[in-house]
C-alpha cells in the first residue's frame, strides 16, 4: 500500500451521494424508497470514521455504493482518488469491504477463500502463496485452515472474513457494523483490528449503532438519519453542537432537530 | 477487457465447480444420479425379469374344462392339449379335469371362487375352459385381478391355438394350401439397425432432460443460493468485470450440465454392453454409437448452453433456494414439453420445425443419429444457427437479470419480472 505522506488528504470523498430504490412490484412514485438522499463525505488518511445512525438510516446503503455494490441515483465520489462510479473496478481494487452479511462460500476452506480472492486481485502466484501464509499467521487462522468455512464458528469466520478484506493491502476498509453477532472475545478482537489499521495510516470508514464503539474508535463520527448526513465532525466538535455531554444525547439531539425541521406544518 | 472478462470466467467457473461438488445435493444431481440411473433401471429390469420368469415356470396351471356334447370333441382330448400342450413363454405345468357337457355361468363363477380343498388338499382352480357347440366357440373364463388366473388364461388360449392350428391343417388334403397365405413377417433390420433406431428416439430425449437435470441445482445454487447464503455480496465486491462473473456462473452451470450428460450416456453404455446382454432372451441389440457424437457434440454444447444460461436467468429472480426450485421445477417443464413433442413419431425434421427451440435439438440429434444424416444437411445447418441464436438470448437474457441490482422479496410475478428486466444495471 502507498499512502499519501499528509493525513488531510480525503481517503473517501462524496458529492451528493444519492440512491432510490424503484418500487419492486414495478410501479412508479409511491413505493419508491429514498434510501439515501445528498450525503457530502470526506473522511481521510490515517483516520477512523464513524457513521452513526438509527437502523434504516441510510448507512448500508451508503457504504454499498461506496464499495461499488449499488450505483448512485445520482452523485458520486472518489475513493483513494479513483471515481468509483465511472471506474467500480479501480475502486474496488482500494477498499477491502466487510459486512455481516458478506459471508464466506461456505464450501471452501479459509486457504481455498485467500487464494481465490488473491488470484482474482491479480496477485501473482508466487507471491500469493506467501501473503496467504502471512495472513493465516497474523489473523491465527492455522488451527482451521483448511477446514470448510461452513464448519467455522462465527469468531473464526469473521477473522477469515477481516483477513479476505485486507489480502490486497487496500488502504480505504469500510466495514458495515463489523461486531454485529460477535461474542466478546471477536468484538474486541475487531475493534483492535481497527485501530491497528488506522495506525497503518488507513483510512477506515464503519458504520455502527453501538456508541461505545464510535466514542472508543472514532476520531470523527458523522451522524445519518432518514438518508441524510445530520452532522459531522469530532465527539468535542458534535458535543458543542448540540451542548449535550453524553454521546447518546448528542446523539438523539441531532435526530429530533431533523426529524422535527422535516415535520410537515 | 474481453480477455479479462473470459479469464474472470474461468477462474469464477472453477471455484463454482469446486463448490458444487463438494455439495450433496448436486453431486447426486450431477454426478451419482446420472452414472446410476441406466445400470439402476436396467438391473431392476433384469432381477424383475428373472423373477417373473421363474415364478411363472414354477407355477401350476389348474383348470376345469367342459365340452358340450355338439362340438365333436370329448373333454379328455382338449385336457391332453392342455397339458401337454407347450408354447414359447408358458413353460410351466399344467393341470386340468374335464367334463362332457355344457356349464352355466353360476357355476363357473361358484367354481373359480372356490378355496383350496382342506380335506384332499386339491388347488383352486385357476380358470374354466367351456367349449360351445352352437355357436361354436371356447371361452375362457379368468379373473384379472388375479396374476395366476392371468397366467393360466394365457397357457389355455396359446395352447388351444395351437391345438386349433394343428386340427386345420389335419382337416385340409393339402396342408400346403392352407400354409400359402399364412403370414409370416421378416424385418430386414439387423438387430444392430434396429437398437439404433430405438436409440434415436431415446438418446435426444434423455439428452434433453438429463442436461436440464444437471443444470437445476448449480443454477439456483449460483444464483438464489449465493443470496441465501449472504455470499452475493462477496462475489459482488471481486475486483474484476461483472460480466466475466456472471459468465462464469454460467459456464459452471453449463459444464455441470455436461458433466451430468455424459455420465449419464457413459452409464447407459455401460448398462447396454454388460446388463442389457445378459437377458436370457435378448429382445434386440443396442449399441452406443459412438461414431455419432462427433458431429452431435456442436448441438449438444449450444443446447447446454442454452438450457444452462436460461435456468441460471430465471433462477436469478428469486432470492432463496427454496423459491428458486419451485421455480424451476415448473420452469424444467416447459423446457422438456417441447422435447416430449419432438420424440413422437412421424414428427420429422422440416426447416420449420429446426427453428423451434428445443424441439429442433431433439429432432437434429434423432437425425444425426439415424443412417442418411447429410440428406437433412440444410435443416441441421438451420437448427445449428438458430440453436447459437437461442444461446446467445438466453446468455444476454441471464445476463441482463443476473446484473440487476434486485429488489424486493423473491416472489416471482410479471411485474416484477418486468421491473427487473429495467432496473439499473450494478457496476461493471
Amino acid at each position: 500500500m502507498t499512502l499519501p505522506s499528509s493525513n488531510t488528504v480525503d481517503a473517501i470523498r462524496t458529492t451528493d451521494l444519492r440512491k432510490t430504490f424503484p418500487d419492486p412490484e414495478g410501479g412508479r412514485g409511491a413505493n419508491e424508497v429514498e434510501a439515501v438522499r445528498g450525503i457530502d463525505l470526506a473522511c481521510h488518511y490515517g483516520e477512523i470514521y464513524g457513521l452513526l445512525g438509527p437502523n434504516g438510516a441510510g448507512k448500508t446503503t451508503t457504504l454499498r455504493m461506496l464499495a461499488t455494490i449499488l450505483v448512485p441515483s445520482s452523485g458520486g465520489g472518489t475513493l483513494d482518488g479513483v471515481d468509483f462510479v465511472a471506474r467500480p473496478l479501480e475502486a474496488r481494487r482500494r477498499i477491502g469491504f466487510l459486512s455481516a452479511s458478506t459471508g464466506l462460500y461456505p464450501r471452501l476452506t479459509p486457504r481455498e477463500t485467500l487464494t481465490y480472492f488473491g488470484s482474482l486481485h491479480g496477485i501473482t502466484k508466487d507471491v500469493l502463496g506467501a501473503r496467504v501464509e502471512e495472513l493465516v499467521g497474523t489473523f491465527d487462522l492455522t488451527a482451521f485452515a483448511d477446514r470448510r468455512c461452513e464448519t467455522l464458528s462465527s469468531g473464526q469466520r469473521q477473522r477469515t472474513s477481516i483477513a479476505r478484506a485486507v489480502l490486497h493491502d487496500p488502504p480505504v476498509l469500510i466495514l458495515d457494523e463489523p461486531t454485529t453477532g460477535l461474542d466478546i472475545l471477536a468484538t474486541s478482537d475487531m475493534i483492535d483490528f481497527i485501530a491497528t489499521r488506522k495506525d497503518e495510516g488507513r483510512c477506515v470508514l464503519f458504520s455502527t449503532h453501538i456508541l461505545s464503539e464510535a466514542e472508543r474508535l472514532c476520531d470523527r463520527i458523522g451522524v445519518i438519519d432518514r438518508g441524510r448526513l445530520l452532522a459531522s465532525g469530532t465527539i468535542d466538535e458534535l458535543r458543542e453542537q448540540t451542548g449535550e455531554t453524553y454521546l447518546d444525547r448528542v446523539f438523539r439531539a441531532l435526530v429530533a432537530d431533523s426529524r422535527k425541521a422535516e415535520a410537515p406544518a | 477487457m474481453i480477455l479479462d472478462a473470459l479469464s474472470t470466467a474461468v477462474a469464477v467457473a472453477r471455484k463454482e465447480l469446486v463448490s458444487a461438488v463438494r455439495d450433496r445435493q448436486t453431486l447426486v444431481y450431477t454426478i451419482v444420479l446420472p452414472l446410476a440411473l441406466y445400470p439402476a433401471i436396467f438391473w431392476v429390469m433384469l432381477q424383475g425379469y428373472a423373477y417373473l420368469e421363474g415364478r411363472d415356470r414354477q407355477t401350476q396351471t389348474h383348470a376345469a374344462v367342459f365340452v358340450e356334447h355338439a362340438a365333436g370333441f370329448d373333454a379328455d382330448d382338449v385336457v391332453a392339449a392342455l397339458e401337454d400342450g407347450d408354447d414359447r413363454r408358458n413353460k410351466g405345468p399344467f393341470s386340468a379335469w374335464g367334463e362332457d357337457g355344457g356349464v352355466d355361468e353360476a357355476t363357473i363363477r361358484e367354481l373359480l371362487a372356490e378355496v383350496e380343498d382342506e380335506e384332499d388338499g386339491a388347488a383352486p382352480l385357476d380358470c374354466v375352459v367351456a367349449v360351445r357347440s352352437e355357436p361354436p366357440g371356447t371361452r375362457v373364463w379368468y379373473d384379472s385381478t388375479s396374476s395366476r388366473s392371468n397366467l393360466a388364461a394365457e397357457r389355455v388360449e396359446e395352447r388351444l391355438r395351437k391345438l386349433a392350428e394343428d386340427l386345420r391343417r389335419r382337416a385340409f388334403e393339402d396342408p400346403r394350401a392352407l400354409l400359402a397365405f399364412e403370414v409370416q413377417r421378416h424385418d430386414i433390420a439387423s438387430e444392430h439397425g434396429l437398437g439404433g433406431f430405438i436409440l434415436s428416439f431415446i438418446l435426444p430425449m434423455v439428452f434433453v432432460f438429463m442436461s436440464v437435470m444437471g443444470c437445476f441445482y448449480p443454477a439456483v445454487d449460483v444464483t438464489a443460493g449465493e443470496i441465501e447464503r449472504g455470499t452475493a455480496e462477496t462475489t459482488m465486491l471481486l475486483p474484476r468485470p461483472r460480466l466475466g462473473i456472471h459468465l462464469g456462473k454460467i459456464l459452471a452451470v453449463a459444464t455441470a450440465g455436461l458433466v451430468a450428460t455424459s455420465l449419464n450416456f457413459a452409464g447407459m453404455a455401460l448398462a447396454a454392453e454388460y446388463l442389457l446382454a445378459s437377458f436370457p432372451e435378448r429382445p434386440l441389440e443396442i449399441r452406443i454409437p459412438w461414431g455419432a457424437f462427433l458431429p452431435m457434440l456442436p448441438f449438444a454444447l449450444s443446447f447446454v448452453f442454452f438450457v444452462s444460461a436460461f435456468l441460471v436467468g430465471v433462477a436469478s429472480l428469486t432470492k432463496t433456494f427454496k423459491q428458486g426450485q419451485s421455480l424451476l421445477g415448473a420452469v424444467q417443464l416447459v423446457v422438456i414439453l417441447p422435447a416430449m413433442i419432438g420424440i413422437i413419431p412421424g414428427v420429422e425434421l422440416t426447416p420449420a420445425l429446426a427453428c423451434v427451440p428445443v424441439m429442433q435439438t431433439v429432432l437434429a440429434l434423432r437425425e444425426l443419429l439415424q443412417p442418411g444424416a447429410l440428406e437433412s444437411l440444410p435443416a441441421l445447418l438451420i437448427v445449428a444457427l438458430t440453436q447459437l441464436v437461442y444461446a446467445g438470448l438466453a446468455i444476454a437474457f441471464a445476463l441482463r437479470l443476473t446484473g440487476r441490482e434486485s429488489s424486493g422479496d423473491g416472489s416471482v410475478s410479471p411485474r416484477r419480472f418486468l421491473s427487473l428486466l429495467r432496473a439499473r444495471a450494478t457496476p461493471r
